[in-house]
């Protein structure tokens, strides 16, 4: 079995949210690994605008969005020694609200958990509720691409769970 | 709307997993073993639960051996290995998602939050919109 693949064309971030199902193609043949011998990309060029659809469904999610980087800012400010953990993950949800492209308020501070454990775990659960929410929003969406963007953006509050399991256990 | 080959992605995408995570599992030890054969198990389930909703024996079979993209000899290349599947699993799973419905497109995004998770549990970071990097 050959262990060295075929070089991967680079994916921007804009190809990786408005992709079809052609990125396959990207990632040759079977799309995760290609099978040894196969040798065929089947990139379909098939690439469509990067559209949002569904307001109601934007403004919930920025919403949502909104108040996870409040609750982070106000984390942050309040245990700055979580700033090289936490920051990387406020700036996801960051991305996450500019892909809704809906300008939605700032909801009034609430101040976090005046434990820091507290804190990471409140930050936690909050992660954990806006995955299983996005995965709500994604059955209400229709545009296949606004339903692509929620999956990624589910699949990365559901892996900050994971992350801040992480930043918990080094406290 | 339930796009085959979308389904067919996910399955061959799985049949890799499977066969990495083979290989992956050979070259730890303890308890970063025991966390491959889980994850090994969960893409068996996942392979099969997207196979059957595949018309008769549509599903694609797998490869006899998948080419990685890198030396996989050790520990640590045997981890980059499985960060990069399970981050190259998500964008075959959010494919998915945008091309079925109901509890079909529920289960997508379940199955790409479960390889996300699995790649930052990896120590892949966590990501926006995670994907497999090493190729960007």
């Amino acid at each position: 079995m050959p262990l060295t693949g075929q070089p991967i064309p680079p994916l921007t971030r804009r190809q990786l949210l408005t992709r079809s199902t052609g990125l396959a193609g990207v990632f040759a043949g079977a799309g995760v690994l290609s099978a040894c011998g196969s040798g065929a990309t089947t990139a379909s060029g098939n690439e469509a605008s990067p559209a949002i659809s569904g307001a109601q469904v934007n403004v919930t999610v920025a919403t949502s969005e909104r108040a996870l980087i409040a609750q982070y800012t106000s984390t942050i400010s309040a245990f700055p020694q979580l700033t090289p953990s936490l920051e990387p993950l406020l700036r996801q949800h960051e991305e996450h609200l500019a892909a809704t492209g809906v300008e939605v308020p700032d909801p009034p501070d609430q101040p976090p958990p005046s434990e820091l454990l507290v804190a990471i775990a409140a930050l936690s659960q909050a992660e954990l509720t806006a995955a299983l929410e996005r995965r709500e929003s994604c059955l209400l969406a229709s545009d296949p691409d606004f339903v692509r963007t929620l999956t990624f953006i589910a699949a990365s509050e559901a892996s900050h769970v994971a992350a801040l399991k992480t930043v918990r256990q080094s406290q | 709307m339930n796009n085959p080959e979308a389904l067919a992605a996910a399955v061959s995408g799985e049949d890799a997993a499977i066969y990495a995570y083979g290989v992956i599992g050979a070259l730890l030890n303890a308890g970063p073993r025991r966390r491959a054969l889980e994850a090994l198990r969960a893409h068996q389930s996942w392979r099969e639960r997207i196979a059957q909703l595949m018309p008769g024996d549509t599903a694609p079979t797998p490869a006899i051996a998948y080419d990685f993209p890198m030396q996989v000899i050790d520990a640590g290349a045997a981890i980059a290995l499985a960060q990069l599947v399970e981050n190259r699993l998500v964008v075959v799973y959010a494919d998915l998602a945008a091309t079925c419905e109901g509890e079909r497109r529920a289960d997508a995004v379940l199955a790409a939050s479960e390889c996300a998770t699995r790649a930052v549990v990896w120590g892949a970071p966590s990501q926006a919109f995670p994907h497999d990097t090493t190729s960007t």
